[in-house]
């Protein structure tokens, strides 16, 4: 989305605020912070967690009913692992006349711990104000142009929940393994600003 | 209030939250009324994990028309409410 350098600029000031009061007041050190980034950016490939996930649900159907039903017990299933907290995990699927997107309108909150931080237009106020108001125009502006028998399911994490789409599988996909799936899937595909 | 009524399909109504709790209510559901689609179990009641002493509460998955919530709009907001924040809605 354009216009969100400027709010990013002042969260990124407020931030490092933030930090350099809590490193003078000896609460932190800078590599503590760098320790607990490091956490989380050591395994770039995060978010090919939730590539995995969706890629073995486009490859097997059952496999699909369980992530939908229970999104922690797929995640174990196929061995991965949350860094920190697991909190109570939903996936939610796009159908040919649903299309879903996940917001957290309060802070922002998302599966880090399982996709890595967030993209930073995620966390912009923008975003999080206009997505549960008006999805449609701000999927738009992402070149999502959901038809309009086409219902938008927005999911505003608020709480204890965290959220990732399962997205529709895209057409011309059929022949390709469930490594070549993953490689299609962005995070923007798992938060429903993209299509895949 | 009448919580212990609320389940899975349940219309409920959502108190305004007070804002000097930590209740995790996004002000926008304040006194709307929704169906519960999810139940997520107990989790901690964010107020009172800042108070130092954690309760226990059901955490319920709330749709929304954006009509209600908003006056206009063609899609649903699904957002999770602690169950002190919700009352079993009689009438819609």
């Amino acid at each position: 989305m354009s216009g969100d350098h400027h709010i990013d600029s002042e969260t990124s000031q407020r931030v490092r605020d933030l930090e350099a009061a809590l490193v003078d007041a000896g609460v932190l050190t800078g590599e503590e912070i760098d320790e607990a980034l490091d956490r989380y950016l050591a395994d770039r490939g995060v978010v090919t967690n939730g590539a995995r996930l969706v890629a073995r649900a486009w490859l097997d159907d059952e496999f699909r009913d369980r992530l939908l039903t229970d999104g922690n017990a797929a995640c174990r299933e196929l061995g991965l692992e949350w860094v920190g907290e697991e909190p109570v995990f939903k996936v939610v699927a796009n159908l040919p006349d649903v299309h879903n997107v996940i917001v957290c309108t309060l802070c922002s909150c998302y599966p880090t711990g399982l996709l890595g931080p967030s993209p930073h237009w995620y966390r912009s106020v923008e975003y999080r104000a206009r997505v549960v108001r008006e999805p449609r125009s701000v999927l738009s502006e992402f070149g999502v142009d959901v038809p309009a028998d086409t219902s938008i399911e927005v999911w505003d994490a608020s709480a204890d929940a965290r959220y990732m789409v399962l997205p529709d599988r895209p057409a011309g996909s059929e022949d390709l393994t469930e490594d070549e799936l993953v490689e299609l899937i962005t995070v923007r595909g798992l938060i429903g600003t993209a299509l895949v | 209030m009448e919580t212990h009524d609320i389940r899975i399909g349940s219309h409920v109504s959502v108190t305004p939250p007070n804002w000097t709790e930590h209740s995790r209510t996004p002000g926008y559901v304040g006194d709307r009324t929704g169906a519960v689609l999810d139940d997520y179990g107990t989790h901690p009641l964010p107020s009172s994990v800042v108070s130092g002493e954690p309760v226990d509460e059901r955490l319920f998955s709330v749709r929304f028309d954006a009509r209600d919530l908003f006056g206009d709009g063609d899609h649903s907001v699904h957002v999770d409410l602690y169950e002190s924040a919700l009352e079993v809605a009689h009438e819609r």
